[in-house]
């Protein structure tokens, strides 16, 4: 069957066909969903150079767990699951390895070891990336995890807030509030700009 | 014309006195007699220092009172937002869905949140879509890759060969034993 035959399959009936082994099924449906992904890491993580990793492992991760996923239907919300899975695992892996100050070292004014980087404004940054897109980028990573994740699924996935529940494992109430707090950040920090 | 006015009547017009809403003329014949008067003028101190400490009072309360409104309203607000944003999502059950709809067709203030939330809604869709004709690069073959070596070694074509082996392997002793013991 031709490549353009797989292209114009619906998503339920090409996630079907990837559960029966049909490569060229799974194929597409990864060219399909990477792009997303993808997009989705580079909201979520803080750090660029993670989210290639990221996305390939979180494909990886559908391409095997594909098989146990009992009802197609449910895939979207199911891929999002891992998603968000693989973002606090990788929040819990950077927030392992803190940043080590030494206190022993002689303090000198203006020593470059006691000057704690902020990594939430960064003015340099903020002035070269006056683009509301990549204010909105910037914007978004700085939110709290949680409010981050649950806006995120939100906006740029579409789930609903009881998915959002469930992949998050939280309660619909909590979602809720989340979404708006998340939301009522982004609008002061780009009051500017929108 | 000065008019010598009686201990009463001073009397009657001191809080107004008080107050600066005297004529300029009247002013003048009350402070007159508050000059002559050491009675009226000791009144006049009373009541001075009265209404003076009845202000302060009032002003505190007058910052201690709209604080406590101005939070309860905050907490409606923010209840009302949260709302708004849930609204907004098409998350709402049917009766909060009508408030929502009937504050924000009545309020002009809440009308402008909406147009603002739906204002970031479309941003941020725009900066999505855009981000996703950012990736470079095709993963697919890669992870199909990866996939096809761990099938060669964990994959269920070869969980089923070994097991076939090893029934196979078994029948085969069986089998011999079941000879030997024959013979």
């Amino acid at each position: 069957m031709s490549k353009l035959f797989y292209k114009k399959i619906p998503l339920d009936e090409l996630v079907i066909l990837s559960q029966k082994s049909d490569y060229r099924a799974l194929e597409e449906l990864i060219k399909r969903e990477q792009k997303n992904i993808f997009a989705t890491f580079t909201y979520l993580s803080k750090k660029r150079e993670n989210v290639a990793d990221l996305t390939q492992e979180a494909l990886m991760r559908m391409a095997r767990g594909l098989i146990n996923l009992r009802n197609p239907k449910t895939f979207k919300s199911w891929l999002n699951q891992i998603v968000t899975n693989l973002f606090y695992d990788e929040l819990r892996k950077s927030t392992r390895k803190p940043q080590v100050i030494s206190i022993d070292n002689e303090p000198h004014e203006n020593s470059y070891h006691t000057q704690i980087p902020d990594y939430r404004h960064k003015p340099a940054e903020k002035a070269m990336s006056m683009e509301l897109d990549k204010m909105i980028k910037t914007e978004i990573q700085g939110l709290p995890e949680h409010f981050r994740i649950a806006i995120i699924l939100r906006e740029l996935q579409g789930l609903s807030y009881e998915e959002i529940a469930v992949a998050t494992h939280t309660t619909v109430g909590t979602v809720k509030s989340r979404i708006a707090r998340a939301r009522g950040k982004l609008q002061d920090g780009l009051k500017h700009y929108i | 014309m000065t008019v010598n006015l009686t201990c009463t009547q001073v009397g009657a017009l001191l809080s107004f006195y008080i107050d600066d809403k005297l004529s300029t003329q009247l002013k003048q014949f009350v402070e007159a007699h508050l000059q002559i008067c050491p009675t009226c003028a000791a009144k006049y101190e009373a009541l001075k220092t009265m209404i003076k400490s009845l202000r302060e009072v009032h002003d505190k309360m007058a910052n201690v009172v709209p604080e406590t409104e101005d939070s309860a309203a905050q907490v409606q607000y923010n209840i009302f937002k949260t709302n708004l944003s849930a609204y907004v999502d098409n998350e709402l059950d049917d009766a909060d869905n009508i408030k929502i709809k009937k504050y924000v067709i009545s309020n002009p203030q809440a009308r402008q949140d909406l147009e603002k939330l739906y204002e970031l809604k479309k941003v941020m869709h725009n900066s999505f879509e855009k981000s996703k004709n950012e990736v470079k690069g095709d993963f697919s073959s890669y992870i199909l890759k990866r996939i096809d070596i761990q099938e060669e070694i964990y994959g269920p074509d070869s969980f089923a060969k070994v097991v076939a082996l090893f029934i196979f392997i078994v029948t085969v002793f069986t089998l011999t034993a079941v000879v030997i013991f024959w013979i």
